[in-house]
């Protein structure tokens, strides 16, 4: 009777010892898969984030291809906005309420600098941004181009580089 | 009978000890493949194509020709590449382009130690098949701070005949 109980006992101590074994296993696995998969999302997630800026910028981009922005004198000039027109938009009457997706809407000069932030009729072109739409609270979002007018100096057309900024309500 | 159930219990400890090792050397094995996955070191971005094309339109001060006009930042590089030749004002076509490419970075991007952009690297180069692996002729390149890890970068081609040259931009968080 007491050997039938050893025999039992020492296979219930190997079983015990197998499920032990077994569970260190499938929690060492656990902690690896947590481990892996939370650095899988992290750069899945931030990959997403990225996406839909570059999407964004893209849609900030085509702007300059609206009309009211692009550059005729140049076929094979994608960048470049004409900013005499874009300037004439400005206070126009005609345009108010045109943008009004948009919480904000300015081109700026990136280089070279002048001292005058705001463009007037005063100023022009010696100015930095010229300002179409801004109702405040937005997030903004800018795109490079090339800001091209003729110049009367040069006697021909004169590109810098410049900026689009759009800024969207509620966006997140 | 004691000698025979002790070395039991010792096989029995190494077999759990060799179990042990393997499940970490299976583990340390994993994590050195994953580590060592070749991911891209470089992520496109679509702002710094939008940098390098913008700035290749910019007109510089440099007229070639009597009577020219000034030309563009793609048409001076094309020329300091292919001719090499000097402005009517006596500086070197390609110093004008660099002058101007680094102003443009320098106005455009926040780089230093403390900012979000720790360096950048602009190459300018001329390939004779684009297609090729090798680094191709270098015009002229501007490099700034660090930039050994990750870095957003992107490339321009103008087209110079018979090959093209690729002006490739990139630039270090």
């Amino acid at each position: 009777m007491s050997l039938l109980r050893v025999r039992y006992s020492k296979g219930q101590f190997k079983i015990q010892q197998m499920v032990f074994i077994i569970i260190a296993i499938i929690i060492l696995f656990g902690i690896v898969s947590v481990f892996f998969i939370s650095v899988k999302f992290s750069s899945l997630r931030s990959d997403v984030e990225d996406l839909r800026k570059e999407a964004v910028l893209t849609q900030v981009r085509k702007m300059t291809g609206a009309p009211e922005f692009n550059w005729i004198m140049s076929d094979d000039c994608s960048s470049c906005v004409d900013l005499d027109k874009i300037f004439l938009l400005k206070d126009r009457n005609s345009y108010k309420g045109f943008w009004n997706d948009v919480s904000l809407l300015k081109v700026s000069r990136v280089y070279p600098l002048y001292d005058i932030g705001e463009c007037t009729t005063q100023n022009y072109p010696r100015c930095n941004s010229v300002t179409l739409v801004n109702k405040g609270d937005f997030e903004a979002y800018e795109s490079f181009v090339s800001l091209c007018r003729f110049d009367d100096t040069l006697k021909q057309t004169k590109c810098e580089l410049g900026k689009v900024i759009m800024g969207f309500e509620g966006v997140e | 009978m004691e000698k025979i159930r002790k070395k039991k219990g010792q096989e029995e400890i190494v077999g759990f000890v060799l179990i042990v090792v393997i499940i970490a050397i299976a583990f340390v094995v994993f994590l050195g493949i994953r580590l060592r996955n070749p991911e891209p070191v470089q992520k496109e971005s679509e702002i710094l194509y939008q940098f390098i094309e913008s700035s290749m339109e910019q007109t510089t001060d440099c007229v070639i020709r009597e009577n020219g006009k000034n030309l563009a930042l793609n048409e001076l590089i094309r020329e300091c590449h292919s001719f090499g030749n000097t402005c009517l004002n006596g500086e070197n076509s390609c110093d004008v382009s660099i002058a101007s490419l680094k102003g443009m970075i320098d106005a455009s991007w926040k780089i230093s130690p403390q900012d979000v952009y720790k360096g950048y690297e602009f190459k300018v180069n001329y390939y004779l098949n684009s297609s090729s692996e090798d680094d191709g002729e270098e015009i002229f390149s501007l490099v700034k701070g660090n930039c050994t890890s990750a870095y957003i970068g992107n490339s321009y081609f103008i087209p110079q005949f018979p090959g093209n040259i690729i002006v490739s931009g990139k630039i270090c968080p």
